[in-house]
């Protein structure tokens, strides 16, 4: 890779690529499409550095912080852990700087490829946000939803999950505003055409489920 | 002639003999003989190679040392085993350690069919640097089997899925070969419900299963295990990614279980007595956590959330003296983000908990001078692991590299066998490492250095270095070919996104036709290569191990082993 340049514009495009559908732009045709490296290759990164310059890895000043939170695989936490936080690190008790962090943070990080999406639960007092890039698949999402809505839907707390899968149904809102239930299509091709998600209950919700199996 | 052929080696053993008694059986005391028995193993395999020599000598044929059946137990030439063989096995359960193991069973044919037939516990810590067929066969009597996969980094979704490290081969070998098997330890494998029910149905004596990190199977297969090992004591489950299909795999343990003493199948580790494991309970208040751990004196072993933040840090420092191992997560994975830990409370515990040995640390920020005192109060550490959040951040006062204070740790700590470093760092933290670090066993390389020169520092120094493991490093084909008779005494070397080419690979695969090169290119999808401006292309993942095996079969179609 040759120049800084280009090597923003890399990482820019390979961001795209991950939200693209087949056939759209350049997205690929493959089911199981993997992220693309988002942090420029180490020797290109030398190659941002202009002569003489100390200390800091200039892709710090190229790109804002939190577009490195894309660096697949870092920080080195097993993805079990991480999904068990992404559910429940919005909970704790605020930093002062944290809310406008967190703003900052999502605003960037959805420039920067981060797909985060409402969450709401019927009967639920507010709604939550999670980063849909966070989860490998089904299940992992559908744990974390749990986790994040568990104190809402009657069950016993403390975690001992009392909840019955089949009194909810997930459902999305696509792109083009239709509400789809979760778990039909790829994972990858929903998380690019997710828009919104939406946790049913009752009535709504007998028959359609426990249904979202990989 | 001073000495008869059997004189000698049977003086060793009568002094091995003797100091068994003494110790008086085994186990415990085998730590304190431990000089004696290496010296009386050193000595024995002089004096065989001394009647190996005479044999040769008196025979006129070059072979090496072997020895006549001991079932014989004949005082004379050629005789290796004065003593019956129990008694020799025997003198071999004073050395359960592998490797000791392994060493004995050079020394003669007779030595490694004893040492063979009398081996209760295998190590594999690559499942595809040997056959499965071939430990089944060499070690027929094996009680207690433990199997390693993926590489570490598939911790962090580095290694695709479908790359491999399937149990299935091994839970068959051990069916056909090894019936007496009664434990199965596997951490980072492919398990199989298919597996797991032949595993419950293979071993009549199988009493204890323990699956870490592994992926596959679903509660069916644990079903099966809880329906048919009748004398299971222990199922240890830890962080592994099962397909729920209900709770009903519960009920599969028959009324009459008395036998099951450890059930463990929650991200909690249950030992609550020794340890305490916090860090998946992020809404604890800092003070109510901290309050509670000055009152745990006693605990050796402590996992929390950065939460706790330096002050809980100094509670902790304060209360819990015994302290061996520490470990803080983070609950915000943003670099950018904000940690309630710093280098303080890292200073402060290494102050207070001086049998401090092993650390994993999340934080933000660090500096040089906090890890040299760190260095200085804990030198002890065998495991350290620092985790700067943000890649290649400097030391937050100075704007230095953090070379110096990693070089700290390196040369105080004399006894670390495992390193993970992060932050800004260039060449020369490296040249501390090859430097001071002789015991290191694993490093763990992320964002750092600056050329080939530092990854040759750690392969030309670190004598004892079995796993490396480096990401996002500007080291290539240099590096990897600088020292490649290394890779023999490794078990493995993973490199990703590094500047390492297909043509480098290559190379090394025609030198080492003992190692497997794996490239795994996954954004190809095959691996054809491509001419990229005359740019020589990068390879995008790398492992490399020894093997006995050669190329692994299983391999799916992103990765090529050369």
């Amino acid at each position: 890779m040759e120049g800084a340049a280009t090597d923003v514009e890399m990482n820019l495009k390979a961001t795209e690529l991950r939200l693209g559908l087949p056939g759209t732009e350049e997205g690929t045709q493959k089911a199981a499409v993997p992220t693309p490296p988002s942090t420029p290759r180490a020797g290109s990164k030398r190659a941002l550095l202009a002569g003489g310059e100390e200390a800091k890895k200039p892709s710090a000043a190229a790109a804002p912080p939190s577009a490195k939170a894309q660096v697949v695989g870092w920080p080195p936490v097993r993805s079990y852990r991480k999904s068990c936080f992404q559910a429940s690190s919005k909970s704790k008790a605020a930093e002062p700087a944290a809310p406008q962090k967190e703003e900052a943070s999502s605003a960037a990080a959805a420039a920067a490829g981060g797909l985060f999406v409402k969450v709401s639960m019927d009967g639920a007092p507010y709604l939550r946000k999670i980063d849909l890039k966070m989860y490998k698949g089904y299940r992992e999402l559908r744990e974390a939803l749990e986790a994040m809505f568990l104190c809402f839907s009657g069950g016993a707390a403390d975690g001992a999950a009392t909840v019955n899968p089949s009194d909810f149904a997930v459902t999305y809102e696509d792109k083009d505003g239709d509400l789809m239930l979760v778990g039909d299509v790829p994972f990858e091709m929903f998380i690019s055409t997710c828009k919104r998600l939406r946790i049913m209950k009752g009535s709504e919700a007998r028959g359609l489920g426990g249904a979202t199996r990989e | 002639m001073g000495f008869g052929p059997g004189r000698s080696q049977s003086f060793f053993l009568v002094l091995a003999a003797a100091r068994s008694e003494k110790l008086g059986g085994r186990g415990s005391h085998v730590q304190i003989g431990y000089e004696w028995q290496m010296c009386f193993f050193v000595c024995l395999l002089i004096s065989c190679w001394f009647l190996g020599e005479r044999n040769n000598l008196e025979t006129g044929r070059k072979r090496i040392p072997s020895c006549s059946s001991s079932s014989k137990a004949v005082l004379g030439e050629g005789t290796m085993t004065y003593f019956p063989e129990e008694v020799v096995e025997h003198i071999f359960s004073f050395l359960p350690a592998q490797r000791d193991r392994n060493t004995v069973s050079l020394v003669c044919k007779v030595w490694y069919e004893i040492e063979r037939l009398s081996r209760r516990s295998v190590f594999v810590g690559n499942c595809y640097a040997v056959r499965a067929e071939r430990v089944a066969l060499r070690f027929p009597n094996v009680r207690a089997l433990t199997v390693k996969g993926k590489p570490h980094f598939a911790d962090f979704n580095l290694v695709p899925p479908d790359w491999g490290g399937y149990a299935g081969p091994w839970i068959e070998a051990a069916a056909r070969g090894c019936v007496g098997l009664e434990e199965l330890r596997m951490k980072r494998m492919v398990v199989s419900d298919e597996s797991l029910e032949l595993l419950s149905r293979s071993f009549p004596r199988f009493r204890a299963l323990v699956l870490i990190s592994c992926e596959g199977f679903s509660t069916d297969g644990l079903a099966a295990i809880a329906s048919h090992c009748k004398l299971l004591s222990e199922l240890d489950l830890q962080e592994n990614e099962v397909e729920d299909r209900g709770p009903r795999w519960l009920s599969c343990f028959p009324d009459s279980c008395t036998s099951l003493v450890s059930l463990n199948f929650a991200c909690i580790k249950g030992e609550v007595n020794a340890g305490l494991n916090l860090s998946y309970a992020p809404t604890l208040d800092a003070s109510d956590l901290t309050k509670m751990i000055s009152r745990c004196v006693k605990l050796q072993r402590l996992w929390v959330l950065d939460c706790i933040s330096d002050k809980g840090l100094q509670v902790v420092a304060s209360s819990c003296k015994d302290l061996q191992e520490l470990r803080v997560f983070p609950s915000d994975f943003y670099v950018a983000g904000y940690s309630a830990v710093t280098e303080e409370g890292l200073v402060a515990i290494s102050l207070g908990c001086p049998k401090l040995n092993s650390l994993l640390y999340f934080c933000h920020q660090m500096t040089n001078a906090a890890l040299i005192t760190v260095a200085k109060n804990c030198p002890n550490f065998t495991r350290f692991r620092l985790c700067i959040l943000e890649p290649g951040k400097p030391d937050v006062m100075t704007n230095q590299p953090l070379d110096e204070g990693f070089g700290a740790i390196v040369r105080e700590c004399k006894g670390l066998r495992r390193l993970s470093i992060s932050g800004l760092l260039t060449d020369k933290v490296f040249m501390y490492i090859g430097k001071y670090a002789k015991q290191l066993e694993m490093l763990s390389i992320a964002f750092a250095g600056d050329s080939d020169k530092g990854m040759m520092h750690v392969m030309n120094g670190c004598k004892n270095l079995r796993k490396l493991e480096i990401r996002d490093s500007p080291f290539g084909d240099a590096a990897l070919l600088g020292n490649v008779a290394k890779y023999e005494t490794m078990r493995s070397l993973w490199m990703s996104s590094c500047n390492v080419t297909l043509k480098g690979c290559q190379v090394l695969a025609s030198k080492m036709p003992m190692l497997n090169i794996e490239v795994i290119n996954e954004w190809d999808g095959c691996n054809e290569m491509e001419e990229n401006h005359g740019e020589l292309p990068k390879v995008e993942k790398l492992y490399v191990y020894r093997t006995t095996a050669g190329a692994r079969d299983d391999a799916p179609n992103f990765v090529k082993i050369l």
